[in-house]
């Protein structure tokens, strides 16, 4: 009997577990259990103003700190039937843009890529491939400019506002955007023959793929949802796709649709949109040998690395955008109806929902917020069990490993914690 | 971009954890020309570029050396055998271990400093132990004495 039992998953966002009873090829036990403590976000998020509900939901993550005030943007322009200029799309891309960099670039080169290069982390790899740390923190210093200068920091914007962005870029500013937009480019050119060298495990399971979809662009903070087995259904009907359930075993909710698991995140955007990447995208997907539609979970890190080059070349035209316009400090005006809203948008990590239920007085009387991993949770519980079978003859430790690196592959954002220094003096 | 940077480390939620930031509070009510005073939370990775863009660094935090609570320790990074766990290495555990060793690989120069506290309670919760209060006067005497290297 094989016996896998791994507390806590490393280098993942949070805790989590992998617990698997393999008898002669056959599985016993297969469980992917979320064991971190319950936040209770939707219950402080009652009774606060709608204005409170960026600030409050943004510290639901500090990766995707930008993603979870988009979504609670958009839900309360979705209940107050808001209209946003164009100047306040440009700028939420480039915000959103620098949330990718920093999200996209942590997972590959410091969470997913040691696996690869036999390391536990990235530190060894300074001694030993010293340019891949430099390159890596070369698009994470680039993520962290451009969140400082659109959101006013580098985490936790402080410009979001559902009265519009409160700080707007000087053309200065922007023309500095627009440079290292480029820079970022070329630094990302080196990225691809890092990729090349990485040899990810070979295995295939289709699954039902959804993400927001808005024909012509590949959608990011607006769109309907899509599904690859049913196509398109209105962001409003969101609770009918995620279907939310609880198990016995983890103190996440899980997510389930047309079958018994579906996919979020990088792969189901590039199965579902690959089409609308930009075509410096769509080339390096292809030089990186990504075809949609691609049924490879380990690959979704690759997705991740086209994603960013498509970011970037959408920032690049959005700040071209901001920089012909003559942008002002803008004040919308919003009147408060008493009723619902929901705000869909991509993060990272995939598809984000916040809805909610504004009273007479705008005062959330309740919150909704479904993240996306736990509806990958499903899918990844689904992968073991494909893949298991095929690799049951391995040894234990070469089981453990490639489980580990296919919950790493969804970049699974589980939760945060404090640390501190530990020395002994010599 | 000033020559010296004064560093925070820690959580204002896990009370002890949180003795670098209330330090740096109150020396940045009377600021010195030429020193940046800023809070570095706990995002380890963003400190990276911060300190390798100073000449000088000096880094206040709570530190785990075995000592009796509000027992503070002046130190060079490379005088401390630094425990780095990077086998339990989650994305917020790019804490400033982790930083400190990646510095040194990476050759960056920055002359650091490390004024390390003795926690009591690292728990949830807000407010220092009185022993760390205490201690706050000599931990800011401490600083704005010269380094004996």
């Amino acid at each position: 009997m094989t016996k896998i039992d791994v507390h806590h998953v490393t280098r993942v966002e949070g805790h989590g577990n992998i617990s698997v009873d393999l008898e002669k090829g056959k599985i016993l036990k297969c469980q992917l259990a979320i064991v971190e403590a319950p936040r209770f976000f939707e219950a402080m998020l009652r009774g606060r103003h709608y204005d409170e509900t960026i600030i409050v939901s943004s510290r639901i993550c500090g990766i995707c700190s930008v993603g979870h005030q988009l979504a609670a943007l958009r839900a309360i322009e979705d209940a107050f039937n808001v209209k946003i200029s164009e100047q306040e799309k440009c700028l939420r891309r480039l915000l959103n843009c620098g949330e990718f960099f920093e999200s996209h670039v942590l997972h590959i080169y410091f969470l997913a890529m040691p696996d690869f290069k036999g390391v536990k982390s990235i530190f060894p790899l300074a001694k030993t491939n010293k340019d891949v740390v430099v390159h890596a923190l070369n698009l994470k210093r680039f993520g962290h400019y451009i969140g400082g200068v659109i959101g006013g920091r580098l985490i936790h914007s402080t410009a979001t506002d559902v009265k519009a962005m409160s700080k707007l870029p000087t053309k200065k500013e922007l023309e500095e955007v627009l440079k290292r937009l480029h820079e970022a480019k070329e630094e990302l050119k080196q990225g691809v023959s890092i990729l090349k060298g990485l040899k990810f495990p070979a295995f295939e399971r289709e699954t039902e793929y959804i993400s927001l979809q808005k024909k012509g662009v590949y959608a990011s903070l607006e769109g309907n949802i899509y599904s690859s087995d049913v196509g398109e259904i209105p962001y409003k009907n969101y609770r009918d796709v995620v279907n939310e359930y609880i198990v016995d075993y983890a103190t996440a909710k899980r997510a389930k649709h047309n079958r018994a698991s579906y996919m979020v995140g990088a792969l189901a955007r590039f199965n579902n949109n690959g089409q609308w990447l930009s075509d410096d995208a769509k080339q390096i997907a292809q030089d990186l040998g990504l075809k949609s539609p691609c049924y490879n979970a380990y690959l979704n890190t690759v997705a991740q690395f086209v994603e960013l080059v498509h970011v970037a070349d959408d920032s690049i035209a959005a700040a071209k955008s901001l920089l012909n316009m003559d942008l002002k400090l803008e004040e919308r005006s919003l009147t408060v109806t008493p009723g619902s809203g929901v705000g869909a948008v991509e993060v990272p990590r995939g598809t984000l929902y916040h809805e909610y239920v504004f009273n007479e007085k705008g005062i959330v009387t309740d919150a909704n917020c479904v993240i996306p991993t736990g509806q990958n949770v499903n899918n990844i519980e689904e992968d073991f069990k494909a893949l298991l079978p095929s690799i049951s003859k391995k040894s234990q430790k070469e089981i453990t490993l490639l489980l580990e690196m296919l919950v790493r592959a969804y970049d699974p954002c589980i939760s945060c914690s404090a640390h501190m220094l530990d020395v002994e003096f010599v | 971009m000033s020559h010296t940077l004064i560093l925070s480390i820690g959580n204002l939620l896990r009370h002890d954890d949180g003795v670098g930031p209330t330090v740096l509070k109150l020396l940045s009510e009377y600021p010195k020309p030429n020193v940046d005073y800023v809070n570095g939370g706990t995002d380890g990775l963003a400190l990276i570029d911060l300190i390798s863009s100073y000449k000088k660094v000096t880094i206040i935090d709570a530190v785990n050396m075995q000592m009796p609570p509000g027992t503070i320790k002046r130190f060079k990074p490379k005088d401390a055998k630094i425990h780095v766990k990077s086998d339990v290495l989650s994305t917020h555990g790019f804490g400033l271990v982790e930083v400190l060793d990646l510095l040194v690989q990476l050759g960056v120069e920055t002359e650091i400093d490390i004024i390390g506290i003795q926690p009591k309670d690292i728990s949830l919760g807000e407010g220092l132990s009185d022993c760390i209060r205490d201690c706050l006067n000599d931990v800011i005497t401490l600083i704005a004495a010269p380094a004996q290297s």
